[in-house]
């Protein structure tokens, strides 16, 4: 299973990467890691839909492009990403991005930090 | 012998007797007959003897004859009975008869005469003297001196004179003086004639002493010895005159008529040939009477009116006048409009030909077309009067109604023309009427009043115009008007009472009065305001010019208009009103005056101001807990959350690898980065604290610049950035150093820090503005900026970053800004990626 992570804290994708190799869901070579969400989303913009991971990672609060912008970025080519689900993974635990999150057609699926090996089972 | 001898005698004289002698029996036989019988009526004795009498009777005298005959036979003596016999060859002979009855012969004896020619001339006689009183002639016999020597009877009817009275007298005093030459000279005509001659002419005074017209044949039958007279026959011919006079009279009038008669005149006859035409007929065709004269008049109209002109024709001649107007060329005119009325001559039952009468029209139907626009005009222009209106003729008969008017009255014009006023239902407004409408035409002076139609609930003002013929009315629905100005004295009531300011003003916004609660808000008395213009006098510095404006233009559109406005009383101090103005429209609709009140609103809008600030210091303070969650959510829990996960990952992983010491690393570095957050909050919290109690220290603001620039200067200059700093040494600011300190300080920071790295940093720190009321400070540099669009207002957020891949943690702008707003200041920023970022300071 192909993932990119979207993060700005090192510390996140480290956790992240570790937790979805050690339970089995993708190997190091299948994870795709972006500290910066301007390039993520040129990145994700320019490959062809074949190409796009079979589930994106993003984190909410990043400087410059912060999560919300980024799925605003990507809305226009939603067909494109009708096989690629995106899951929000934040720190955040205010109720109002769940629920923002839960409105958002692009978004598949709205997890906390640190991700669980149950809900990583779940992908 | 003797007796013999006188037998004899007596038998020659019956024989030879002219009288028929004749005996005739009980029976009524004829015994005997003489010869007479048959000289007078044709029959011989022998054709008579043996037969009835009643043979030879005339039938009609048969009775008168039987009954004769029996008185005779009863005795008695018959002489002097007429009948009539029938002579042998049918003649009637009238015979006088006397009879007596011989009782010895038994016989009556019967002696007839012929008295035929005595009856003619007794009925000659009777029927000249009939002529003569009641003829038609009068029969006169004068001596040579025209003396009345006799005088027929007929003279009394004709002239009421006996002939009594005519006798004796002269011939020339009846008649007229004028007439008496001719007299004379007839008299002597007839002297030296012998032949019968008429006199004319003549006037003779009748007895009532009018003069009769007479005419007179003379006879003069001097030389006749058996009468030597002069005989006239005269006969009165005054009626016959004076017809003769009417006649010639009829037949001139007509004849003038015809030849001066401005209008053409043809007369056809019944084939429609012209036999005569008048002066103005050739006048017009400009043509000699040849012309026209024994033409048919068909050929000489144009080709389309023959049609119509044999139709006309016809009509006429069938004994019906008509009339028609056609378009004929006339010559040097034109086409002219001809109005033809054609007559039938009617003579002795017979029409024998028409009279044409051709008028031209053309200036009669132009001035009518003229008359017709112009009334059409007058009616458009008594119909467009917004009055209601209406006229009456001398005897109060309705002769014009407008649509106002039957709007007004809920009536149609029907109903009202040709119907005299006074016969109108008009209830109680009768009286006033009559009242103001009688004096109006007695006086010939207009009237001007007004009333109350109760039924219609409607003030109306009624004005009369009298003139010789008629009387114009116009009325006036003032409805609106007068309740406007009750509403005005209720309202000028109200307003005297009333707290709030009370401004009448007049169509310009001129004030016209105030009431007391006006003085009392504004300090201006009823005289002080009075003239001015609301605008000008109450308004100061910060009155709102453009609400201002925006009642004046509502007030030029007539509109009213509301809303609140700073005001300035008469003692220079503001003060808020609520105005609300209203226009007062007359019933034409144009706006005559404006109310204006003007509700003090003062406390309310200082509550008002107090609340603003109240509101703007919640929301800012609300802005600030959202941060707080914020930070709790995000930036507090981030780190939490990755050392949990990392605990999670140190409890699976291998402790001798790889991955062990680097989470154990990063459990570090999250730790660490839970307490930068935590003293975050500290400082964050130890500013909103502070805020309320900063002492206002004066601060020279290019010192506190100076000395951040010089605690940077080892960056600055290992980055060979250039600084300019152009703050006057005058420019102190209220504040705390410290944050005075810290926002040059976190902006030299990030100056350095997002610095570009395609060029040598250049920092430009200079004053623009220096008032009391504020100071403001530049802050620039030539870095590599940011997209305002994305940063949007989020740049002097907590935690927010907009460069990736340096060490900012997003907390310096929000610390700039939390000092700056801590010190009552504030701060704004534009920047533009690759080209700098300027930020405004704006100090107390």
């Amino acid at each position: 299973m192909r993932v990119f992570i979207i993060d700005d804290e090192e510390v996140s994708i480290f956790i992240i990467r570790n937790m979805l190799t050690f339970q089995g869901i993708a190997s190091e070579e299948e994870i795709t890691s972006f500290l910066y969400s301007e390039e993520a989303l040129d990145t994700l913009l320019k490959c062809e839909k074949e190409e796009l991971p079979d589930i994106i990672l993003l984190d909410l609060a990043m400087p410059v492009l912060d999560g919300w912008q980024l799925l605003e970025k990507l809305a226009p080519f939603k067909s494109k990403f009708e096989r690629c689900r995106i899951h929000i993974l934040t720190s955040s635990i205010v109720q109002s991005d769940e629920v923002r999150a839960k409105k958002n057609s692009m978004v598949s699926g709205f997890m906390h930090k640190p991700i669980s090996a149950a809900e990583i089972s779940k992908l | 012998m003797e007796v013999s001898r006188d037998v004899n005698i007596w038998e020659k004289i019956v024989k030879n007797s002219l009288d028929v002698i004749c005996t005739i029996n009980k029976q009524g036989i004829y015994v005997n007959v003489n010869e007479a019988f048959w000289r007078i009526l044709g029959y011989e004795s022998r054709e008579v003897v043996g037969q009835h009498y009643a043979r030879f009777l005339h039938p009609d005298d048969l009775a008168s004859t039987g009954r004769i005959a029996e008185d005779i036979q009863r005795g008695s003596r018959v002489s002097n009975f007429e009948n009539r016999g029938i002579h042998k060859n049918g003649q009637e002979v009238w015979m006088l008869w006397s009879a007596v009855w011989s009782e010895d012969d038994d016989v009556m004896v019967c002696v007839g005469r012929d008295i035929s020619t005595q009856k003619i001339s007794r009925r000659k006689e009777e029927f000249q003297k009939i002529l003569a009183e009641y003829g038609a002639d009068t029969l006169a016999v004068f001596d040579e001196k025209l003396n009345y020597i006799h005088s027929g009877g007929s003279i009394f009817k004709q002239m009421g004179y006996t002939p009594e009275q005519l006798v004796g007298t002269s011939l020339l005093d009846y008649i007229h003086p004028d007439d008496l030459p001719v007299v004379k000279e007839s008299l002597a005509k007839a002297v030296s004639s012998r032949n019968d001659f008429v006199v004319s002419n003549l006037r003779f005074r009748n007895a009532k002493g009018e003069w009769r017209w007479i005419e007179s044949t003379v006879s003069n039958q001097l030389h006749n010895p058996a009468v030597q007279a002069i005989v006239t026959t005269s006969r009165d011919v005054t009626e016959m005159v004076n017809h003769k006079v009417w006649l010639e009279e009829s037949q001139q009038r007509f004849k003038s008529l015809f030849d001066y008669h401005a209008d053409m005149i043809f007369i056809q006859n019944r084939d429609g040939v012209i036999i005569d035409v008048n002066a103005a007929a050739l006048a017009v065709h400009g043509v000699e009477k040849d012309f026209f004269l024994n033409r048919d008049l068909s050929h000489i109209l144009p080709p389309e009116l023959v049609h119509v002109h044999k139709q006309m024709l016809e009509k006429a001649l069938n004994g019906e006048p008509v009339r028609a107007e056609i378009e004929l060329p006339i010559q040097g005119r034109g086409m002219a409009s001809i109005d033809i009325l054609k007559i039938p001559v009617v003579v002795k039952g017979e029409t024998i030909g028409t009279f044409s009468i051709l008028k031209d029209v053309t200036e009669i139907r132009n001035s009518n077309n003229l008359i017709r626009r112009q009334a059409e005009k007058l009616n458009n222009i008594m119909e467009s009067i917004t009055d209601a209106f209406c006229t009456l003729d001398k005897n109060w008969i309705f002769t014009y109604v407008n649509t106002e008017f039957e709007r007004l009255f809920r009536t149609d014009r029907n109903s009202l023309l040709g119907r005299n006023l006074w016969e109108m239902d008009m209830g109680k407004l009768r009286e006033a009427f009559q009242k103001q409408f009688y004096g109006a035409v007695e006086t010939g002076k207009s009237a001007n009043f007004e009333i109350y139609l109760e039924e219609l609930d409607m003030f109306l003002n009624v004005k009369a115009f009298p003139s010789a013929e008629s009387l114009s009315i116009f009325i006036n629905d003032i409805t609106a008007s007068v309740k406007a100005k009750q509403e005005l004295q209720k309202l000028s009531l109200v307003a005297s009472k009333t707290t709030n300011g009370v401004i009448i003003k007049n169509a310009n916004g001129a004030i016209e009065w105030v009431n007391e609660g006006f003085t009392s808000l504004t300090g201006y008395t009823l005289s002080e305001a009075t003239g001015k213009i609301a605008a000008s006098l109450l308004s100061g510095g910060e009155t709102n010019e453009a609400t201002t404006k925006r009642f004046q233009e509502k007030r030029k559109q007539g509109l009213p208009y509301q809303g609140e406005l700073l005001i300035y009383n008469k003692s220079g101090e503001q003060l808020w009103v609520l105005v609300n103005s209203t226009p007062i429209l007359n019933e034409a609709g144009e706006v005559v005056k404006y109310i204006t009140i003007q509700t003090d609103i003062t406390d309310r809008k200082e509550a008002e101001a107090s609340q603003l600030l109240l509101t703007k210091d919640l929301y800012r303070q609300n802005q600030d807990l959202q941060q707080f969650t914020y930070i709790v959510s995000h930036n507090l829990r981030a780190p939490v959350a990755n050392a949990m996960g990392l605990v999670e990952l140190l409890a699976v992983t291998d402790k001798e690898s790889e991955t062990f010491n680097t989470s154990l690393g990063y459990l570090k570095k999250s730790v660490y980065q839970l307490d930068g957050v935590l003293r975050d909050l500290n400082m964050i919290l130890s500013i909103r604290d502070k805020k309320d109690s900063i002492d206002g220290e004066r601060i020279q603001l290019v010192q506190i610049c100076k000395q951040a620039i010089e605690d940077f200067r080892e960056s600055l200059n290992t980055s060979g950035a250039e600084v300019s700093l152009a703050i006057e040494e005058s420019i102190y600011v209220h504040g705390d150093k410290a944050y005075l300190y810290s926002v040059f300080y976190n902006l030299l920071s990030n100056a350095i820090k997002y610095r570009s790295p395609k060029r040598l940093l250049k920092i430009s720190i200079n004053s623009i503005s220096n008032t009391e009321s504020g100071k403001i400070i530049s802050f620039s540099d030539n870095g590599s900026g940011f997209d305002m669009n994305l940063a949007g207002d989020k740049v002097f957020r907590l935690y927010k970053r907009f460069h990736t891949g340096s060490e900012g943690r997003g907390i310096g702008l929000f610390l700039v800004k939390a000092h700056l707003n801590a010190m009552g200041g504030n701060i704004e920023v534009t920047s533009q990626v690759n080209v700098g970022t300027r930020f405004l300071i704006y100090f107390k």
